[in-house]
């Protein structure tokens, strides 16, 4: 479902991405782990289509179309949903007329009708209780004033409405506590099926246990160094990187 | 004396004066034609002048306001029960206000009216506030003093807002009017006045009005304006508000519509516990100039004001800013907030934003803020990776950004009014 080809891409005129290679099949859940400025972010970026990054080679296909010639919000209507590192603010939007509107815009690109006020609410309502998502959150400006794992619970409830097809979790385990871990490790579990696939960034096996990953792959300075099964998360976790980004170098 | 331009000798050729008037009002004018005349209108050289160019006004032959006048669909903020005062080309329109069962010994109607009835009261209030020497277009307004509205209460809490609708109508013809309004709330009076200017036919028209409010003696005033004068509209409004001890004027005005206003408001605390509160909301787009001048004087110690003003500007419009608080030596305890900030959705617009703060006075809280800014891109890609559509995304955030100066106020009804007038000129963008 997802082919990426020695993607390489720039960010201000400095290359970041060099050439990255990476194919995931229906259902599957691929773990990217990585140091810190190797690119992690930058690839989640660039499949979810933010301006400023720019793809200077290779190519992205996504259920076989071209996903880098897709708006961001094409691709979100065609499944794709980025879980944002650092969830972004938005003062004055309330997270319900926020996720409404992502909800029918959704809706409407993938051809189903828009939900009205009352089933929407209905809709939400599974979720919210699943995540811990108070109501009071929800009345709320988007993240604005949510603490860390708030934030973070709040990506994996849009994620949970807006019911993608490749789902980009970049480091939504980092400032949970071990009770909220669990919430969300539950929560993106509860979202796999035949049909789903996950590319989870992450520098921890914790967030793993919960998900189990059918392949690990080491990101290091713009390229995928070395993949491997899901043991290769617990090697990195006691060794480090320290090795590749020696052989990176 | 300077040489006046036609423009500005036409309107002082305008002016009717009879000397069979009551003496003060024959002073007040004369005062108006004398002070008007030294200067005429300002130029960009008046420093309270300098971002609005009131030079189109010398492109038109503006005529006085006929005697007969027909008037369409009357466009009402609120349906909720209210008193409704008409008033087209500033002409206070007795057949279509409704002021039925306003309370006894309250006064509402037209400054002609009230210049008979209450002739003493207006004498100690007209002119005192929104004085000949604030400017030229007050003095200019002051010369031709005629018609208006006035509403006086004394110990009165009114259950009912009053609606009030300015109507620019033109037949043709450019025209030019200037009325004066006088609003007098004291002893513990409470009222709501809701003031909508909105223009027919599309015609220009030049409408300075004058504005004379005082809020005395622990009364509450709220005031919410919205100018929507038509597209070819040249509109100076000017407003001097007087609040006294435990007194409070609250205000929000919304501006989206006119050729250029200008929308210049001076409140004057002057007693002790005095306070002010106002929001303003601009939105203007290809080829209008809006600006909103506010001074604060703070006179007295313990006196207090805050105030929000936010715009969006799309195509090529022009904004412009200037706020300033002044707190007088001896208004020691005082405290004045003012923040400003505008959202340049496209790249031909500009603004001018001017806040200032002079204080001369001990123990004061005071700040002002002003930013300038586009949409942040962060927030827009954050919308639309989760499906909405970049036009959408870009409405949801400046809705938001606007939105919260209506927030800081309780509106009860109006509450949707003003959000709807924000979506609307959102949508039509
Ligand atoms: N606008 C920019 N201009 C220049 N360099 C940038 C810019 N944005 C990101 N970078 C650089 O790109 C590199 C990769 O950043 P990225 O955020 O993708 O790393 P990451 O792998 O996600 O790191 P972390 O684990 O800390 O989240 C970093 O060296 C970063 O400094
Ligand atoms: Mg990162």
């Amino acid at each position: 479902m997802l082919k990426i080809k020695n993607l390489h891409a720039t960010v201000d005129g400095k290359e970041i991405l060099k050439g990255i290679d990476l194919a995931m099949g229906f259902g599957e859940v691929h773990a990217i782990m990585g140091p810190n400025g190797s690119g992690k972010s930058t690839l989640s970026y660039v499949l979810a289509g933010r301006n400023g990054y720019e793809v200077t080679k290779g190519e992205v296909l996504y259920n076989d179309k071209n996903l880098l010639e897709m708006k961001p919000e094409e691709r979100a209507g065609e499944g794709v949903f980025l879980a944002f590192q650092y969830p972004v603010e938005l003062p004055g939007v309330s997270s319900m007329n926020f996720l409404k509107a992502a909800v029918n815009a959704v809706r409407k690109y993938r051809g189903e009708n828009e939900l009205d006020a009352m089933d929407f609410l209905k809709f939400v309502r599974e979720t919210t209780k699943m995540l811990n998502i108070t109501d009071d959150m929800l009345k709320r400006a988007v993240n604005v004033g949510f603490s860390g794992g708030e934030k973070k619970r709040n990506e994996v409830l849009q994620m949970a409405v807006l019911k993608p097809t490749l789902s980009v979790l970049d480091e939504t385990d980092s400032g949970l506590d071990v009770d909220a871990l669990r919430i969300v490790g539950e929560g993106v579990t509860a979202l796999r099926s035949p049909h789903r696939s996950m590319l989870v960034i992450t520098h921890y096996q914790r967030l793993l246990d919960h998900i189990v990953p059918d392949e690990v792959h080491i990101l290091a300075d713009g390229k995928i160094v070395r993949s491997g099964g899901k043991e290769l998360a617990v090697e990195l976790e006691q060794e480090g990187y320290s090795r590749y980004t020696a052989d990176a170098a | 004396m300077n040489k006046l331009s036609a423009t500005s000798q036409s309107f002082v050729d305008a002016c009717s004066i009879s000397e069979t008037e009551l003496p003060w009002l024959l002073s007040l004018k004369k005062c108006g034609i004398e002070d008007f005349s030294k200067v005429g209108l300002p130029t960009l050289r008046n420093e309270a002048w300098r971002y609005t160019s009131l030079k189109q006004l010398e492109r038109l032959d503006w005529q006085k306001v006929a005697e007969d006048y027909e008037v369409g669909e009357l466009s009402w903020l609120t349906s909720g029960d209210s008193y409704k005062l008409v008033i087209v080309n500033g002409k206070f329109n007795y057949d279509l206000s409704e002021m039925s069962g306003f309370p006894e010994g309250a006064f509402i109607g037209s400054l002609s009216e009230a210049l008979v009835s209450h002739s003493e009261l207006l004498e100690t209030h007209l002119g005192r506030i929104a004085t000949s020497k604030d400017g030229p277009l007050l003095a200019l307004n002051a010369s031709h003093m005629a018609d208006g509205y006035v509403i006086l209460l004394s110990k009165v809490q009114l259950t009912k807002p009053i609606q009030i609708l300015n109507v620019g109508r033109t037949d043709g013809q450019a025209i030019a009017y200037h009325p004066r309004n006088l609003i007098l709330l004291d002893q513990l009076s409470r009222a709501t006045i809701i003031e909508h200017c909105t223009g027919q036919n599309a015609g220009s028209y030049f409408v300075n009005s004058g504005t004379e409010i005082f809020v005395d003696q622990g009364s509450h005033l709220q005031h919410h304006r919205i100018f929507a004068d038509g597209p070819e509209a040249i509109g100076v409004a000017s407003t001097g508000v007087r609040v006294g001890s435990d007194a409070n004027y609250t205000s929000l005005v919304l501006s989206d519509g006119g050729k250029l206003l200008r929308n210049d408001v001076r409140i004057h605390l002057s007693a002790s516990g005095a306070e002010t509160k106002l929001g303003g909301i601009y939105m203007a787009d290809d080829g209008q100039h809006v600006d909103h001048t506010v001074l604060i004087e703070h006179e007295m110690p313990h006196t207090k004001s805050e105030q929000l003003f936010k715009g969006a500007l799309g195509g090529k419009a022009r904004g412009v800013f200037q706020g300033n608080i002044n707190v007088h030596e001896g208004a020691d305890g005082s405290d004045g907030q003012l923040t400003n900030k505008t959202l340049l959705l496209s790249p031909g617009t500009e603004v001018n934003s001017k806040p200032q703060l002079e204080i001369y006075a001990d123990d004061v809280k005071c700040s002002h803020g002003s930013a300038v800014g586009e949409l942040d891109e962060e927030e827009l890609f954050y919308l639309r990776s989760r499906g909405i559509p970049y036009a959408q995304a870009k409405s949801i955030l400046v809705e938001s950004f606007l939105s919260e100066v209506i927030d800081k106020f309780d509106l009860g009804e109006l509450t949707d009014t003003f959000s709807r007038r924000i979506s609307d000129w959102i949508q039509a963008d």
